[in-house]
């Protein structure tokens, strides 16, 4: 997928901190008012989302004393919508997993993802570091849209991992 | 006074860079209330504060309104808001009168849909009350 730059309304790669969170949702809610259920819908997709990059990201730097997950978040207006992508980089033996939930998600239609979504809600909470699968259901519902991945092998431990969420304007 | 121990739980709801629903549970008047939204640094904590005050307060066997008001939550606060709901069923199956209303945005589908499917698996009869917007 190839986005174009004379519509890219924000980009940001770094350690994904809540207070850098807190900065990006408030862009989204303040800049996207024309579109207000477009404008809900990408707040909520990009606080899903960005929690994904603190439990996934396998690159982490120090950052004011605390050690942070770095990722790449974008959001791009199309003539349509906007695409809402986020990159992180991952363990190689994640990406299979992580593929396989997008693809299973894909094959779902609406009333089945919302189902799936009670299913992992009633999941207990065992492991904060699992608790990525509900925010990639949640993606897909609130965006009604597929969801796009691309993965880039950077060597045989790690690969890039991005994830590409389309939001119609209406 | 059967519940004399029993406090009015009062927090404020805050917009920073977490956000934290208002909660306002009385136990003189039987009502409780949760609104604005939800998206917590310790959502797990939160909750189950709320659910603490609420199994004390099933134990006087008194009435109860609850009025949700959400207009965000996140996927991790939504299993909070399931734990109060499946204590407040689990109160009305011990035969207390229990009585919720969800104030939704009229325009937002998408919580309106998480309603249902609270509503779905809980079994309560949760009374769906559109709000205009602002």
């Amino acid at each position: 997928m190839i986005l174009q730059d004379e519509n890219l309304l924000i980009s940001y790669k770094g350690p994904v901190t809540p207070n850098i969170m807190a900065e990006i949702s408030r862009d989204i809610r303040g800049q996207l008012d024309d579109f207000p259920q477009a404008s809900r819908k990408i707040f909520s997709i990009f606080i899903e989302l960005a929690q994904n990059i603190l439990f996934y990201s396998a690159e982490k730097i120090r950052y004011a004393g605390r050690t942070e997950s770095v990722g790449i978040l974008q959001l791009t207006e199309i003539e349509e919508g906007y695409v809402f992508s986020c990159g992180n980089i991952v363990n190689t033996s994640d990406v299979g997993r992580l593929a396989d939930s997008c693809n299973t998600i894909n094959s779902l239609d609406r009333d089945e993802l919302r189902r799936l979504r009670r299913v992992q809600r009633r999941q207990p909470q065992a492991d904060e570091s699992k608790g990525a699968g509900i925010g990639l259901v949640q993606a897909a519902i609130l965006s009604n849209n597929p969801l796009d991945i691309d993965v880039y092998t950077i060597d045989e431990k790690h690969s890039f991992f991005s994830l590409f969420v389309t939001i119609d304007k209406d | 006074m059967s519940n004399s121990t029993l406090d009015v739980l009062e927090i404020k709801g805050e917009k920073d860079t977490f956000y934290t629903p208002h909660v306002y549970f009385d136990p003189h008047k039987g009502y409780c209330l949760l609104e604005g939204e939800s998206y917590l640094e310790n959502t797990w904590e939160f909750y189950e504060h709320l659910c603490s005050w609420l199994r004390e307060y099933t134990k006087t066997q008194k009435p109860l309104t609850f009025d949700f008001k959400m207009i965000y939550f996140n996927t991790s606060s939504s299993k909070g808001i399931l734990e109060i709901m499946l204590l407040l069923k689990d109160y009305e199956d011990r035969g207390g009168e229990v009585k919720i209303n969800w104030y939704y945005p009229e325009e937002d589908d998408d919580i309106l849909e998480e309603a249902e499917d609270f509503i779905e698996d809980t079994q309560l009869d949760i009374e769906l009350i559109p709000q205009p917007e602002e």
